[in-house]
């Protein structure tokens, strides 16, 4: 279970001026849970995830994670960001074992728990293939399972799909909620895609800049498999689409 | 306009350099003084010979032998120098603040003018003066400590800065990607920031061997010095013996390219990956 309490986050700009990126945020996550977090850029939701993984430190406030706070980045949260990281020094099998080998497991364990991965999004047939030899849907799967590889308790999610082409991304989107439901994991995914959170989320966290902030959360009550032509879907994504409006509106005085 | 045929590429690719070797023979006949233009065949003949003791300073594959310790002597020290030290400096701004303005003032200075300091400091000493089991060695007897330093100096800084700038160029993502796959400390430096960099280290490496041979070469002109490529050359200019000069050059050139030929096969061998990253 992951708790968010009182966090705020303030960064230094280069001209050291000091901005508020997240102002006193509460949010509870639970085990298992698919959590999306939309809002316009600069609302704060990339930081709310780097705060999360602990590659930043909040400047006010504190993050729980199994009721104990959070002591820097852990592969206990795996992380997928929208850039494509995959090591190019390393095939692909050598990504996924990534972690493994961090964790100081043993080489047949850590290949066999790769493969296993692999065939999980398909990929087996690349696992000696280097990362430029793959397309950017492909580099994304082998990124999301490089992350599960390390068996995190939650995968914090950047935008993951958010530089792939349309296909590629409903294709990846039913992937994960495959995923999602055959290893029973956390999911917290930051999306700017109303469409996206509505189909892959639990709950979607609608969050506000200047400064950011969460504005609210909206349970999304539809059975899975969900489609994203429905009349229950539509209404979810108009009620959000008509907050992040009049965010937009405030952007542009 | 790769359509050429592989006869053809080869004949633009000799075109020039058979055209000089023909305009020089003719000019060192219509001439005819042999000590200020040799013919080919008298340089060809030294190079036909590479075990024929030339003069007294032993064979050509002798003082290559030496040549090619002594750089390598000086190249291994620079890189097990340059690389640490460029890593501290490419990932610690502290490390970076402190060194840089020191490294940026000695860089300008070209190697062969530490040479009087270093004559001055070592003398004509020599690795068998400390060690003296490698005397006898044909190609680590004649390694003189300060030839070392001066193509340790040479090597140095290409190495250095290339490593920097590798480690300063890998992008923030992978650190923060491997850090939340657990990875830290040792395990950062040696399967993150060194793989990531490795190949702007080895493009520092290529162009440091080759500063450091060129370096070498002109040490082996200094006082003091009794054998080597450098030396050969010049004391063959004492004796008028320029067909000797030439073809020592030939072999100098050679070996020069050779080395930097190695070093692009294995960058690109190794590191396809780099030319493939959008």
């Amino acid at each position: 279970m992951l708790k968010i309490i009182d966090v705020t986050k303030t960064f230094k700009k280069t001209d050291g001026k000091r901005v508020l990126a997240i102002s006193n945020m509460n949010l509870q996550i639970e085990e298992k849970e698919f959590v999306c977090i939309v809002g316009a850029s600069g609302c704060g939701k990339t930081t709310t995830l780097r705060l999360l993984s602990g590659l930043d430190i909040p400047t006010k406030g504190k993050i729980l994670v199994d009721g104990s706070p959070i002591n820097g980045p852990s592969p206990e949260r795996g992380i997928v960001f929208q850039e494509y990281t995959l090591f190019p020094w390393r095939t692909v099998l050598e990504n996924v074992t990534f972690g493994l080998e961090m964790k100081r497991i043993g080489k047949k364990e850590r290949r066999r728990t790769a493969r296993h991965y692999l065939e999980l999004v398909g990929l087996e047939d690349y696992a000696e293939a280097y990362p430029y030899e793959l397309s950017g849907g492909m580099q994304q799967r082998v990124a999301i399972i490089r992350a599960l590889a390390a068996n995190p308790k939650v995968l914090l999610m950047d935008e993951p799909f958010g530089a792939l082409d349309a296909r590629t991304r409903d294709f990846l989107q039913n992937e994960l909620i495959r995923i999602w439901t055959s290893e029973q994991k956390t999911i917290l995914f930051v999306t700017h895609s109303i469409n996206e959170a509505i189909f892959l989320a639990d709950r979607v966290v609608v969050m506000k800049s200047r400064p950011g902030r969460i504005h609210d959360i909206i349970e999304i009550d539809l059975p899975r498999p969900r489609y994203k032509t429905g009349e229950v879907f539509k209404d979810y994504y108009t009620r959000i689409h008509d907050m992040l409006e009049n965010d937009l509106d405030k952007e542009q005085p | 306009m790769e359509t050429r045929s592989v006869s053809e590429r080869i004949f633009f690719r000799l075109l020039l350099p058979v055209l000089l070797a023909v305009v020089w023979q003719v000019l060192a006949i219509y001439f005819d003084k042999p000590m200020v233009l040799p013919r080919l065949e008298a340089v060809g003949k030294v190079l036909a010979h590479p075990n024929t003791k030339i003069l007294i300073t032993g064979s050509l594959i002798e003082n290559m032998g030496i040549s090619l310790g002594r750089v390598m002597c000086g190249f291994f020290l620079a890189a097990a120098m340059a690389i640490p030290l460029g890593i501290l400096m490419g990932y610690y701004r502290l490390a970076e603040r402190v060194l840089e303005s020191t490294v940026e003032s000695l860089r300008p200075i070209p190697p062969l003018a530490w040479v009087p300091l270093i004559l001055s400091w070592f003398g004509i000493k020599s690795l068998a003066d400390w060690f003296p089991e490698l005397s006898s060695s044909v190609i680590f007897g004649g390694v003189q400590f300060s030839m070392i330093i001066i193509i340790l100096i040479g090597a140095f800084f290409p190495i250095l800065l290339n490593t920097i700038h590798g480690v300063k160029g890998i992008p923030v993502i992978f650190i923060e990607s491997a850090r939340t796959l657990g990875s830290r400390g040792f395990s950062l430096l040696f399967k993150v920031i060194v793989p990531a960099s490795l190949p702007t280290i080895m493009t520092g490496l290529r162009i440091g061997l080759g500063i450091g041979w060129m370096c070498l070469v002109a040490a082996e002109m200094m006082p003091g010095s009794n054998a080597g490529m450098g030396y050969l050359i010049w004391y063959a200019y004492e004796l008028l013996r320029t067909e000797i000069i030439v073809a020592g050059m030939i072999v100098i050139g050679l070996i020069g390219f050779v080395m930097d030929r190695g070093f692009r096969y294995v960058e690109k061998k190794q590191f396809a990956w780099v030319s493939r990253m959008k």
